[in-house]
């Protein structure tokens, strides 16, 4: 603050506090969000008292325990004061109206709402106004949003009324010391009496306040939750001091009645009462103290608990973070074509990994085990066959296959007639016992089922129209024109199949126990796909 | 349990759920702690191309933006379209889910979250307003500087083409929205509420954006991202 001692401005010190209650009280009366369909049914200054009442609402609600503030309840309570305006409007307006003041209006419509305050000697600097937090709940019926004030909304409505208990607190502690000194005990017992149940409320209320802190980690800057939490101290460090000045004033008044009793040799009966009735007072103000010590030592406790927790969050948040809109939104927005299929990576670091994707890798390595192998005598002697010929063969053997996978898919569907899953097909698949092991060698009908999920879908009525030429399928990977092609020597209306999609709408997964013979040695493998739907129409 | 099983089933929850979290994985939260467990799991991120985020309450698998083994590919943000999605409709898509999360994490304040929640129709607005500008340059022919690339163009003309509010199906702009917000919410990121009219982040989605995917760090991948030398190319 060296520059304002130097102009003598030493008044301006703490400047920001004052402006911070005109910045929250301006986020009502200048609310920004205004609208006007709403804002003509009140006369002037009506939908300000309405506001204000709505928030002492919410406050009076986050304070009672077991009692929910939700829109329904605040819109219960704008019924209830709207009469006192002479007004009456129908519920749906009710509601509609008290939506706009909640989140329009105490929300800002769910943007951060920003007020320039001048900390003298640092400069002008945007304040967050905040006064109402909300919360979702999982009810039976969906979530459900509940509304608390913020520390800032309390520190509005404090100094908008209960200000005053608070300067009667200290006015309070004077008064009695006052009357304490003037021998007036009956009404200092009643006030001694507030003081234990002002102090205890006064811990109720920090209690729910660091509770905000706890549950709105993010929302609260560091600085500012210790600034707030040593403000706090120190308060009750000074009304501790008071109090234990108070006490000692009492001992002060006992000796004395003590030295009255010792020169007098008794107490006329005034005196007694006033002698029984400090005790009563030693006793409340003990508890006072008693309450915040108690206060002060769970406070200190707690603030090291919360700075942790809180610089457990922060320091990786603390972070320099990168401009979004220049990042990411303006290049997206001038990116080449050849850039946009690569567009998912931006997405790809938030989502959940997928490994379920590649045929679950994962449980083709992990249950994989030798069931038995046979004898290891060598029958006969291996055919030799050309590299050229092997391959061939194989390829021939991957297109029967293929084509035979394709026709059950429109012989399922003929048979069935609608929608069906690959788990159904698999176990019709089953039963026939001349196909089965060539579809599933080297894991064959998955890895097509995977291709034709790719595809999506196989457009018979399409391949119809445009077909004239086939060319031989030369790699034995699923070709569906060349599959449809050699059915349709055999089956010329393909079985009456127009379209057939392939779709994943949900994540049910077909899980199946596959034994197969390499060479002399017997392996089984559990193999899980995600169970596919085929939706068919028919010509 | 050896440090190495530890660490494996750290991997496999993750893999799992993308996520551990203290309050139900107290102890697993607490093993990843130990050094010999965290370099095990440092070895699985170097060789599976991922990272784990740490926050204060979870631990998250992060893929790595070119890992298509453990993530997405383009063609699921088509089908999540409609299985007869064109590329510009995953442009969109991908533009909208980009665009929540900057309006949701702008800021350049040291908390960069700015709101709380997004109603739908404000979205709207402001993905109107976001388009206009593009479709506004992109009439003014005479304009050397190319502000904006001809696809982009041709995604604001799309969504231009949406009609307006109410209706959810798929071809409103609402219903655009709320398919993009469906996908988000799926990975756990966002929540919808208010019978469709807001949407909100979610512990996940906040860990992950201040803990990561904000960091500056990550300029250099996200610009070569947008230089087409990402490694990694579609599936497409």
């Amino acid at each position: 603050m060296a520059p304002m001692n130097g102009r003598g401005f030493e008044f301006l010190e703490g400047f920001e506090k004052r402006m911070q209650i005109v910045a929250a009280v301006d986020s009502i009366v200048n609310r920004g969000n205004r609208r006007m369909d709403i804002e003509r049914l009140f006369e002037p200054g009506q939908l300000d008292n309405i506001i204000f009442s709505v928030l002492v609402f919410i406050m009076e609600r986050t304070l009672a325990e077991d009692e929910e503030c939700t829109m329904d309840s605040i819109a219960a309570f704008v019924a209830g004061i709207l009469p006192d305006y002479g007004l009456d409007f129908p519920a749906q307006a009710v509601r509609t109206l008290t939506e706009y003041i909640i989140k329009d209006i105490l929300q800002n419509g769910g943007e951060a709402r920003y007020y320039p305050v001048m900390r003298y000697g640092q400069g002008l600097a945007p304040v967050r106004i905040r006064l109402i937090d909300d919360k979702l709940k999982e009810g039976e019926r969906g979530y459900v949003t509940t509304y608390q004030l913020t520390d800032q909304g309390y520190d509005l409505l404090f100094r908008t009324k209960e200000v005053e208990q608070e300067i009667s607190f200290t006015i309070e502690e004077l008064k009695l010391r006052e009357l304490i000194r003037r021998k007036n005990y009956k009404k200092a017992i009643g006030q001694s009496a507030n003081l234990v149940q002002m102090i205890r409320q006064k811990k109720n209320d920090i209690r729910q306040f660091i509770q905000k802190i706890r549950e709105n980690i993010y929302d609260v800057d560091i600085q500012e939750f210790e600034r707030l939490v040593s403000s706090t101290y120190n308060l009750l460090e000074e009304e501790y001091g008071i109090m234990k000045e108070i006490r000692d004033m009492i001992v002060l008044s006992e000796s004395r009645l003590k030295e009255e009793e010792a020169s007098r040799g008794y107490l006329d009966e005034e005196m007694r009462r006033a002698r029984s009735e400090i005790a009563v007072i030693r006793r409340n103000i003990n508890t006072t103290i008693d309450e915040q010590q108690e206060l002060i030592l769970e406070r200190h406790s707690l603030a090291r608990i919360y700075k942790e927790t809180i610089a457990d969050s922060f320091s990786l948040s603390l972070a320099r973070n990168y401009d979004f809109e220049r990042e990411i939104l303006i290049p997206l927005e001038r990116c080449r074509e050849s850039v946009v299929p690569s567009l998912w990576k931006l997405l790809n670091p938030l989502f959940r990994p997928n490994p379920d994707r590649k045929l679950n890798l994962l449980s083709l390595f992990e249950r994989q085990s030798r069931l038995r192998q046979e004898e290891d005598s060598v029958e006969g002697v291996a055919i030799e066959e050309l590299g050229e010929d092997t391959e061939w063969s194989k390829i021939k053997r991957m297109n029967e296959a293929n084509t035979e996978f394709i026709r059950s898919i429109l012989e399922f569907a003929a048979g069935k007639g609608a929608a069906y899953r690959f788990g159904e097909l698999f176990e019709y698949l089953k039963e026939r016992e001349d196909i089965i092991d060539l579809l599933t060698a080297d894991d064959l009908i998955f890895k097509s089922m995977l291709k034709l999920y790719d595809l999506n879908v196989i457009d018979i009525k399409a391949w119809k129209e445009q077909h004239d030429e086939v060319v031989a399928n030369a790699t034995g990977e699923l070709d569906v024109g060349f599959c449809l092609y050699c059915i349709e020597d055999k089956h010329p209306d393909l079985y009456g199949v127009e379209k057939i999609e392939i779709t994943k709408p949900d994540e049910r997964v077909f899980e199946e126990e596959i034994s197969s013979r390499r060479g002399d040695v017997m392996f089984s493998r559990r193999v899980a796909i995600s169970d596919f739907v085929f939706e068919v129409s028919f010509a | 349990m050896s440090h190495l099983n530890t660490a494996i089933k750290i991997f496999r929850k993750l893999l799992d759920k993308g996520q551990l979290d203290r309050e139900t994985d107290g102890d697993l939260f607490l093993e990843f702690r130990n050094s010999e467990v965290r370099s095990i799991l440092a070895e699985f991120e170097e060789e599976m191309d991922f990272r784990i985020v740490e926050a204060s309450s979870a631990i998250y698998l992060v893929p790595d933006s070119g890992n298509s083994l453990l993530g997405f590919i383009t063609r699921d943000f088509r089908e999540w379209v409609a299985s007869d999605a064109r590329l510009v409709d995953a442009y969109l898509l991908c533009y909208i889910s980009m665009f929540i999360l900057y309006l949701f994490y702008g800021s350049r304040n040291k908390n960069p979250k700015q709101r709380e929640f997004l109603r739908i129709s404000k979205l709207i607005e402001e993905l109107d307003r976001r388009f206009a500008l593009a479709l506004e340059d992109s009439a003014q022919a005479t304009a050397l500087e190319e502000r904006y690339a001809i696809n982009f163009i041709r995604v604001a003309e799309l969504w231009d083409s949406k009609q307006d509010f109410e209706e959810k199906g798929r071809k409103t702009k609402v219903g655009t929205i709320l398919n993009a917000c469906r996908l988000l919410e799926r990975e756990n990121l966002i929540r919808i509420v208010d019978d469709d009219r807001e949407i909100r982040t979610t512990r996940k989605l906040d860990d992950l954006m201040l803990n990561y995917y904000l960091n500056d760090s990550r300029v250099g991948e996200i610009n070569r991202l947008f230089e087409g030398g990402a490694g990694v190319n579609a599936q497409d």
